[in-house]
Parts: structure tokens; C-alpha cells; sequence
């Protein structure tokens, strides 16, 4: 093992966001807790076999992105799915005149990170890596092993969901 | 151009962080079309409430409890070295009672006792010893 690839370093750097990551991917402190310990885990585990062949940050965002889509996976399995009205079902004469002030008036920004484990994990993934990780859609694609236009997709779809989640959650249809 | 395309566009200009000044023919669109006006200034605020969303922290428990993981498991293989001795030895001594039997089992039964363990000891060796030596991370 490298000093550039040192364990204690990798937790130093990387232990925050991934556990950030983990607790806006799957809602819970208890989850995030759970799935930050088993990222680093793996990480310790692989990383004598670590190659080199990508970005150390990437192999690590891709372990954390796995954790939880397959963390999301499981309890999508044992729990009824989130209650979301796709955005092209709801017909037009519900629009509200203004629905953009309930935006602009939102403070509460835990309550819309809360929205983000009611998307699609791939969803909820996409948007993390990119507002809370500041990512383009080159890494987005390299970690979540998609195309570069599924980026575009899934961000487009996720922020639509959320969108509506947020309306929906304020008594507005659109 | 169509509400969809609108929003489409309007959704990638987001992303490439250009969406404040528009192309003329979404400038067009947006001047004619008071849904996608009411469209436009949402998912704006949406996208800048999301990247305003607060870091959670870690424990400090949680910190500590990760920094602790290289000294657990590098522990883990010297308390299970016991059960390393017990499988040396048990190699070592697996062609001593083959020899003991096929000297007091010289029958076809005997052959067969005697294949039979020699395939097992293969298989054993072949999987807890000689596996885990090449293919452990460890
Ligand atoms: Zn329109």
C-alpha cells in the first residue's frame, strides 16, 4: 500500500462525503452510518488490488454509489414505493397561476434533501453526485457506469420528480 | 419550438450552468407561453435550493470507528493463525493415515476409502489452503 493510497488518509478525505453522500441518498442517519462503514470496508479490502486504472476518487464514489443503490434496492424490495404522480399525467387545467413562489419563499432546504431518497436510487445518485458533489456528467457517467445523454436523463427526470414531490407536498398541482 | 423542447433545453442549459440567459428561440417561446414562464422560474429555484443543501456531518464515533477498521481486520488473520496450525498439521499427518490404511485395507473397499480420502484432501487443500494464499486481498 502507497502512502497516496494510505487507508487513514482515504477516511480523512473522503469519510465526510461519503457519508454525506449516504445520508442524502438513503435518508437515515442509522443507514448512512451503516452504509459509510461497509464503503469503507470495501475500500480497505481493495485496496491492495487497486490498480490505478482509474481515479482513486472515482473507484471510491463508484463503491459508495453501489452501497447504496444496493442499500435502496433492498428496501425498495420490503416497502411499498414512493406515492409520485409523473408529471405528464396531470392535466393542464390544474395548474396553479404562480407555482414558482412556493420555490422562492422555501427555506427549508433538509426538507428538499429529504425529497431526494423518494426518487429512483439511479435518480437519487445523479443528483447527489451533482449538487452535492459538484460533479459534471463525465464523472456522473464514470461512477454510475451509464452514457454520457442517460446523465442528462436521469438529472432531467430526477429534478422533474422533485419538482413535483415539493408542489405536491405544498397542496399545489401543476 | 414545443413546451417539451423547452424544458428539455431549458433542463441542459441548467446543467451546463447557462441557464440565466436563453437562446432567442426559447427567449421566444417563454414570451409567449405562461407555463413554461411558470416552468422556467421553479426549476431554477429548485436548482439553486439544491446546491444550497447542507453537508451532514459524521459522529465523531463514526470517524473513529472508521479509522479503526485497518487495525481490526489486519488482526483478524493472527486470531484465526490457530486454525491455520490445525490445518498444517492435519496435512501433514493426512499421508501418514493413508499409508496406515492402505497397509491394513488392502482390499477394493480399501482402494475406494483410500481415493475417497485422497479426492477430499485434494478438494480441502485446493480450497482452504491454496485459494485464500493466492486470492485473499489480505
Ligand atoms: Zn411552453
Amino acid at each position: 500500500m502507497t502512502s497516496d493510497h494510505d487507508f487513514s488518509v482515504i477516511v480523512k478525505e473522503f469519510a465526510e462525503r461519503v457519508y454525506n453522500h449516504a445520508y442524502r441518498m438513503l435518508g437515515s442517519r442509522e443507514n448512512a452510518e451503516e452504509a459509510t462503514q461497509d464503503v469503507f470496508l470495501k475500500i480497505h479490502k481493495g485496496l491492495i488490488n487497486f490498480r490505478g486504472d482509474a481515479q482513486i476518487s472515482t473507484w471510491i464514489w463508484r463503491i459508495t454509489t453501489n452501497v447504496c443503490l444496493t442499500r435502496l434496492a433492498n428496501k425498495t424490495k420490503n416497502t411499498f414505493p414512493v406515492e409520485y404522480d409523473p408529471i405528464n399525467e396531470i392535466a393542464d387545467d390544474n395548474r396553479t397561476a404562480n407555482p414558482e413562489k412556493i420555490f422562492l419563499c422555501r427555506e427549508d432546504h433538509e426538507e428538499l434533501a429529504r425529497s431526494i431518497n423518494k426518487l429512483s436510487p439511479k435518480e437519487a445518485a445523479a443528483i447527489t453526485l451533482f449538487y452535492l458533489e459538484d460533479m459534471n456528467y463525465t464523472e456522473i457517467s464514470d461512477i454510475l457506469e451509464i452514457p454520457m445523454g442517460s446523465v442528462a436523463t436521469v438529472l432531467h427526470r430526477g429534478r422533474e420528480k422533485l419538482r413535483a414531490l415539493i408542489l405536491k407536498s405544498e397542496g399545489i398541482k401543476l | 419550438m414545443t413546451c417539451e423542447n423547452f424544458q428539455q433545453e431549458l433542463n441542459l442549459l441548467l446543467d451546463k450552468g447557462s441557464a440565466k440567459a436563453l437562446p432567442d428561440e426559447m427567449q421566444n417561446h417563454l414570451s409567449t407561453c405562461s407555463h413554461c414562464n411558470g416552468y422556467r422560474n421553479s426549476i431554477l429555484s429548485l436548482h439553486e435550493q439544491l446546491s444550497l443543501i447542507p453537508r451532514a456531518k459524521p459522529s465523531k464515533g463514526l470517524m473513529n470507528q472508521l479509522l479503526s477498521i485497518e487495525t481490526t481486520v489486519n488482526e483478524i488473520p493472527a486470531l484465526l493463525s490457530w486454525k491455520y496450525d490445525v490445518k498444517r498439521a492435519l496435512i501433514f499427518l493426512s499421508p501418514i493415515v493413508l499409508i496406515f490404511l492402505s497397509n491394513y485395507l488392502p482390499t477394493l473397499v480399501g482402494t475406494l476409502i483410500n481415493l475417497g480420502i485422497l479426492t477430499a484432501g485434494l478438494v480441502f487443500i485446493l480450497t482452504t489452503i491454496l485459494k485464500p494464499m493466492f486470492f485473499s486481498r489480505y
